[in-house]
């Protein structure tokens, strides 16, 4: 039987590669549920200001400690403001691990690639350990190494979308030609296109609308680590590729054979 | 990548539904990437005088040869011959003699060359960074070296004095040519000097890493087939054609937008054969001596040509076939630092 | 009295109120909350020191779910 090795982030083992969205859960007890039921090891925030006029939980009060929390930039829409919230989250002691998600564009939610280079730029400056999202761009991705991300994430669809890997094809040029991990975040919609990710060579999805909206979110948080582990072990095992057939008669390369007939 | 064992696998089985099998596919990956587009070259013989013994190769300094090198009025009547045929890619060939044919030389061949063709390449001596961007600059676009040989132990057998015995500062020219800016690189083997399946893995791997670190070049690959040198003792391992052709498939097939040259080493035969099966740059009407179309000299032939067809036969060979063929896909522009 | 924008809202505070004052005032549980006093982050170990001034801006912030 085939062994994974963990994936490593900061000397951080990691042995499972779902890695959760805590945004738009109907309540924060399901997002511990969920960590609970998927086994997930990453979790992603954001920083928002704290509203005055109401009580809100934390929603770090549903996060086990030794989760690794990844802060999210949203919010931000240029690698300075980027910066701020990373700083920030860094005061608040929790600040190490980064996802730089810098938007400009509320209607598709696609991310800034220009400025989420430059951000990549000035957080690893700073010592933050960087997980930048992106739309899959091989110089956009080769960039992002240069300046010293620990990741790329590319999106498989739009946010929110639950689409899957529209941008299947651009992803796998990225696993092909960038040594970093890639992860890929934004758009999985079912527990089937997170597998899929995974056979491609995905070294990790991120996964947060499809469960947080689901009827039964910690059951499905369940499928998705199964489903993960699945792509996984089946990229690992390596499915034999598909085989060409030839024609009876051999048009290309008759000639190559003439005497023996 | 093809593991090694595959790329044995493959080249020990000679059948033809194996061989039939590998040409579905590389045709269908070239159509896909090339459509039917061939391109057409023309090499010019420079200069034949030569500092290394090169047990395989007809201008080995050893030989009792007519050295010769082109002035540059010859030159012009050499270019002007062939570009009259309308070939417009020109691969400007010399032995390896800084001596000879120092970078000053080289220079003044480009800068002549640039006067009849659109687009230049050259197969000549390894050089540092600093030689190949001033060649870039003066005008060359592309630039053939093949290593000959992967395998270490024979490389030295093979190559026995002057500068290209030194094995790694062949290897390593092809990341100064990228590093140079030139935007096509040409590489390959002589088949027939080692085992091939560890050189053509050898060669696939080096491509692979170039293509990896230096992504803006154009690669391309070639497998020329070595003959023996008349009056040596030099005996290449035959190379049969199942075997060439299959390893053009193979390279089709892994690389699917590389380009594979095959010279006129090869007969005209099997050469409309492998256009098919992905070649996709071709030679025409070669001459192999220095001065050879203009009949300066008509002796010392790097290599005998098979394939004597002119380049009007061979593009109306093409358009019978319809293949496009391209006499130039490149309109000259001054090429920057 | 100081006019001081606290999270994008213009209030008004008492003299050299600190932002200790500020948190306990609007915050059940102090924990995982940062200050950010005119774009400087202000340590936690200096809430009870720093006095505001009149036309600060103030952003109390904390983690949220997000994506």
């Amino acid at each position: 039987m085939i062994k994974d090795t963990p994936l490593i982030f900061d000397g951080k083992e990691l042995n499972n590669r779902l890695f959760l969205g805590t945004g738009k859960f109907k309540s924060k007890k399901d997002v511990a549920a969920c960590i609970e039921s998927s086994g997930t090891q990453v979790v992603t925030v954001a920083l928002r200001r704290i509203d005055l006029n109401r009580y809100e939980d934390n929603i770090l009060e549903y996060v086990p400690k030794e989760i690794n929390l990844m802060v999210n930039t949203s919010g931000a829409r240029n690698a300075v403001e980027a910066l701020r919230i990373a700083r920030i989250a860094k005061d608040a002691g929790y600040g190490n691990w980064i996802k730089v998600e810098v938007i400009n564009d509320s209607k598709y939610l696609l991310p800034d690639n220009q400025e989420t280079i430059k951000a990549t730029e000035l957080l690893v400056k700073e010592g933050f350990i960087v997980f930048p999202y992106i739309s899959p761009d091989l110089y956009v991705a080769r960039a992002l190494v240069k300046a010293g991300a620990a990741a790329v994430m590319p999106l498989g669809s739009f946010i929110g979308s639950n689409r899957g890997l529209r941008a299947g094809d651009f992803i796998r040029a990225l696993i092909a030609e960038i040594e970093l991990p890639v992860i890929v975040d934004a758009g999985i919609g079912v527990p089937s296109h997170a597998a899929q990710a995974m056979e491609m060579g995905a070294s990790a999805v991120l996964v947060n609308t499809a469960i947080a909206t689901a009827d039964s979110a910690a059951s499905l948080a369940k499928a998705f680590s199964l489903a993960v582990e699945a792509g996984r072990m089946a990229y690992l095992a390596k499915p034999p590729a598909k085989l060409d057939h030839a024609s009876a008669s051999s048009p290309l390369t008759g000639f190559l054979f003439k005497d023996e007939k | 990548m093809i593991s090694f064992y595959e790329i044995n696998s493959i080249l020990a089985d000679d059948r033809q539904e194996t061989v039939e099998s590998l040409a579905v596919r590389a045709n269908r990956i070239t159509r896909q990437y090339f459509g039917r587009t061939i391109s057409l070259y023309a090499p010019i013989y420079l200069s034949n005088y030569c500092e290394n013994q090169c047990v395989y190769c007809g201008f080995n300094c050893s030989r009792e040869i007519n050295r010769k090198k082109l002035t540059q009025n010859e030159m012009t009547a050499e270019m002007s011959c062939v570009a009259v045929s309308g070939i417009q890619n020109a691969l400007l060939l010399t032995g390896d003699s800084t001596a000879h044919t120092p970078l000053s030389y080289l220079k003044v061949a480009v800068e002549t060359a640039k006067k009849y063709f659109q687009s230049i390449s050259l197969e000549v001596y390894p050089m540092e960074v600093e030689e190949y961007s001033e060649l870039f600059i003066s005008g060359v676009d592309g630039v053939t070296v093949y290593q000959e040989t992967y395998d270490r132990a024979n490389y030295l057998k093979l190559h026995i004095s002057g500068k290209k015995r030194d094995y790694d500062y062949r290897y390593s020219a092809c990341e100064r040519i990228a590093k140079s800016g030139i935007r096509y690189i040409s590489m390959g083997v002589l088949l027939g000097l080692s085992d091939i399946p560890e050189d053509v893995y050898e060669l696939f791997n080096h491509l692979e890493w170039m293509e990896k670190n230096y992504p803006a070049v154009e690669y391309s690959i070639s497998f020329p087939r070595i003959l023996p040198v008349p009056g040596t003792h030099f005996k290449p391992h035959p190379v049969s054609d199942i075997m060439l052709i299959k390893l053009i498939c193979l390279a089709r097939i892994l690389f699917p937008r590389v380009g594979i040259n095959l010279s006129t080493r090869e007969n005209a035969e099997l050469r409309d054969y492998a256009i098919e099966l992905g070649v996709t740059r071709i030679s025409a009407a070669s001459k192999t001596s220095v001065g050879g179309y203009t009949g300066v000299s008509k002796d010392s032939l790097q290599f005998d040509v098979k394939d004597n067809r002119s380049v009007g036969e061979i593009i109306s060979m093409l358009k019978a076939r319809e293949f496009d063929p391209l006499l130039t896909d490149w309109r000259r522009i001054e090429n920057g630092p | 009295m100081i006019k001081v924008t606290l999270n994008g809202e213009v209030k008004e505070f008492s003299d050299n109120i600190t932002i200790k004052t500020i948190i306990e005032k609007y915050c059940r549980n102090s924990e995982n909350i940062v200050a950010e006093l005119n774009r400087d982050i202000i340590k936690r170990d200096k809430w009870q020191d720093k006095e505001l001034a009149d036309g600060d801006v103030l952003e109390l912030i904390s983690f949220m779910g997000g994506g």
